[in-house]
């Protein structure tokens, strides 16, 4: 899998997670199940540095997205974009240069599974 | 993982989850009699290894990094020998459970300092937070904080012991 494609399902899932985090009744469900939870802090730093290793215009489009819907990041098989659940007729390139897929309907980021 | 599909976790929504619900979380491609690894990262990676061979996460390294990321957050290891890495991940269809067992021990940053021995991995999708998964990991802890039923799971030959165990000691 492409990098930058890689960063960015760790950094979805890290976005998910953080959310879930700071979740009042979540944090409470955790501690009395007897789980330690630090500092929110961490994941946040966390989450700075794996932003940093992302490049920019391809991180502006995720947040763009992020905001818009629940995920960023999607798999598509057989052609179908498991994010818009749309038929695409061909693959499109984020940027002609390079070999990050979005979907042509919804331009949700793409990774493919078989 | 389909953005407009009620996973199955909403399917079986219920506050107070049924036995077999409970049950059938549990998967016999997940189970790890003997871990290999002996380290933290390690086990956590044997583990991964072993989800992605099954085909049952999307991407072995996001799901990798998604669970060390939560143990930043504190150890999952929460004490008596047990640990239970878990998260919410985008790399799962639907809630995802290993069981796991390591006879000699392994150094996990436990909140007791002590060694473990038992793990259950769980991974849950994002989708209707809180429904299912936090009860789920809720019953996994009731389970577990008994002695007893530790000793057994460390003593269950296979996986059919295990889900007979599993299944003669869940409490309504």
């Amino acid at each position: 899998m492409i990098e930058q494609l890689q960063t960015l399902l760790i950094l979805q899932d890290l976005d998910i997670l953080i959310k879930e985090m700071q979740d009042k009744k979540v944090q409470a469900q955790e501690k009395k199940l007897g789980f330690s939870l630090g500092n929110l802090e961490k994941l946040e730093k966390a989450r700075e540095e794996l932003s940093g290793k992302i490049d920019k215009e391809i991180l502006k489009h995720y947040e763009k997205l992020m905001q818009r819907y629940n995920r960023a990041v999607v798999p598509v098989r057989d052609g179908t974009c498991f994010g818009c659940f749309i038929k695409q007729a061909a693959y499109l390139h984020f940027r002609e240069s390079d070999d990050v897929l979005i979907c042509e309907h919804c331009s949700r980021f793409q990774f493919r599974i078989s | 993982l389909l953005e407009d599909e009620k996973p199955q976790e909403s399917e079986r929504g219920k506050e107070h989850m049924k036995k077999k619900d409970f049950l059938s979380f549990f998967d016999r491609e997940l189970f790890i009699p003997e871990l290999k690894a002996r380290a933290k990262n390690d086990i956590l990676q044997e583990m991964v290894n072993l989800l992605s061979d099954r085909k049952k996460v999307k991407n072995a390294p996001t799901t990798l990094s998604t669970i060390l990321e939560r143990e930043k957050l504190g150890s999952t290891g929460i004490g008596g020998g047990v640990a239970i890495p878990h998260s919410r991940s985008l790399m799962v269809d639907q809630i995802t459970v290993l069981f796991a067992r390591s006879e000699k021990g392994v150094r996990y940053n436990a909140i007791d300092k002590a060694a473990v021995h038992l793990f259950f991995l769980i991974l849950a999708p994002p989708q209707d937070p809180g429904n299912l998964y936090l009860p789920f990991l809720g019953k996994i802890v009731e389970v577990i904080k008994e002695k007893k039923n530790r000793d057994k799971l460390m003593k269950v030959k296979d996986y059919d012991e295990f889900i007979d165990f599993m299944d003669k000691v869940y409490k309504v």
